[in-house]
């Protein structure tokens, strides 16, 4: 190995890098109508309802129904959307704080997503979870199978 | 004895990766450069980070492990070559590289479709943008996987490991310019022969009817061979990246992903038949069907288009 040429790539990778971010802006954060085009790719037999949008718009919950009960989990990845979907016997752990509901679940490079809400969505985010989930209905950091 | 060392009359030959990788990144900054004006390219700063770190672990993990590849393949090739002296000329050569993409056929499309070796491929599918950066993520763990034995046959014909290598290299750097959507169709008598573009577009969507197709290197005459060639449709962009894509940028995290999965996968299966089919069987793959094979996906997506035509038909208006 050329100790020398993986110098120099090393430095050109954070030149390009950093180029590239200062020429292509992030795009904005999650919106519904991005959420729902998404999510409708990812899960396409789900009926989807309208989005808990975290207010950093960085995370949002979607709750669907038929022919499954699932609830979606969007996050942004800089400017990407990436999708997920939870059933009701996959295992999970919900924290519910002061306006914000933080999920930890198995998924290796999802391990944590947290959702900051308003005072409306934060009542509509825990409905859904309880819907997906009534044995976690009032717990404030358990362990649920959601 | 296994004997790590490569015999003495080994051929020397250029190593064609190393000498392009300065034009692999000034044609990655012309790509730049033209998105930036045109914006017809998406291109992330993060995600181009990942991918070129990728690129730079690659090396690393090329170096540490390419003395024993090479001995591996010199054992073979001077044990048990059938052909002994097809030496090194240029109608060899040019047999060579034409085989040579013929394996690399095969090692791709086993690449997607046995799990084993698609958690070392799943890594340059992993970014949602398809540019020239993405072309250089690449894996870190090929030696975890059977994926050298694909070679074997090729040294056993008597095609010393040297010229193979050497044209797996050029066949690597033929492959970096169609990471792009700068370049929309070339003549059509090239489409018909070589990959392209359009065709390697095709391989890196995550549209159901796109899934597991075109897995040609060079010559895309294969997939037309062995019915995996779809063509781009202009009414289905492609949507690029994995069915469940990742939420990290982190390289470590990148790399190891789908071997954490399946190390999970086996630990929790029962029986030893359940536990070899999470390894051997296809991505996806699961022994109560919970998680969708790309055949699945396929399958119910065209499932999904045959109920659309048929309530596009009964709904249609009486003439």
């Amino acid at each position: 190995m050329n100790w020398m040429q993986l110098l120099f790539s090393s430095l050109a990778v954070l030149l390009v890098s950093f180029a590239v971010s200062r020429m292509f802006p992030k795009a904005a954060g999650l919106t519904a109508e991005r959420i729902c085009k998404n999510y409708r790719r990812y899960s396409p037999d789900a009926i989807q309802s309208d989005p808990i949008i975290s207010t950093d718009q960085k995370s949002a919950l979607l709750p669907c129904s038929q022919p499954n009960e699932e609830l979606g989990i969007i996050t942004a990845l800089g400017g990407d959307v990436v999708c997920r979907t939870l059933l009701p016997d996959e295992t999970a752990r919900w924290q519910f704080g002061d306006g914000t509901i933080t999920l930890k679940h198995g998924d290796f490079t999802q391990p944590t997503v947290k959702f900051i809400l308003s005072e409306a969505d934060f009542r509509r985010a825990t409905t859904a979870i309880k819907a997906l989930s009534p044995q976690n209905s009032a717990n404030n950091a358990g362990t649920a199978h959601v | 004895m296994f004997d790590f060392s490569l015999p003495s009359n080994a051929l020397q030959l250029l190593k064609p990766l190393d000498i392009a990788i300065p034009f692999f990144i000034i044609f990655m900054l012309i790509e730049l450069t033209y998105g930036w004006k045109t914006r017809r390219i998406r291109y992330e700063g993060k995600d181009t980070l990942t991918s070129l770190t990728m690129s730079i672990g690659t090396t690393i993990a090329g170096a540490l492990t390419a003395g024993i590849v090479l001995t591996a393949a010199y054992w073979v090739w001077e044990n048990f070559r059938i052909f002994e002296n097809l030496g090194s000329s240029i109608p060899i050569f040019i047999l060579a590289f034409v085989l040579e993409d013929f394996t690399y056929y095969w090692i791709h499309r086993s690449g997607h479709r046995i799990r084993w070796l698609w958690a070392a491929h799943v890594i340059h599918h992993s970014s949602q943008h398809y540019n020239l950066s993405t072309a250089l993520r690449q894996t870190w763990t090929d030696v975890f996987t059977p994926k050298f034995l694909f070679f074997w046959p090729l040294f056993l014909l008597g095609i010393e490991p040297a010229i193979v290598f050497f044209c797996a290299g050029l066949n690597l750097i033929y492959q970096f310019w169609f990471h792009t959507e700068a370049i929309d169709k070339c003549p059509r008598w090239f489409e018909a022969l070589f990959n392209t573009p359009s065709h390697h577009r095709v391989h890196h969507a995550k549209n159901p009817q796109y899934l597991d197709a075109n897995y040609a290197g060079v010559f895309i005459i294969w997939d037309k061979m062995f019915g995996t060639f779809v063509p781009e449709d202009k009414n289905e962009p492609c949507n690029y990246g994995l069915v469940h894509d990742l939420d990290t940028f982190n390289p470590l995290r990148v790399a190891t992903h789908e071997w954490v999965g399946i190390v999970k996968d086996i630990w929790s299966a029962k029986g030893l038949k359940n536990k070899i089919l999470f390894l051997v069987g296809p991505p996806g793959w699961t022994p109560d069907g919970s998680r969708m094979t790309s055949d699945m996906l396929r399958a119910s997506w065209q499932k999904r288009q045959e109920t659309a035509a048929k309530t596009a038909t009964t709904s249609a208006p009486a003439e």
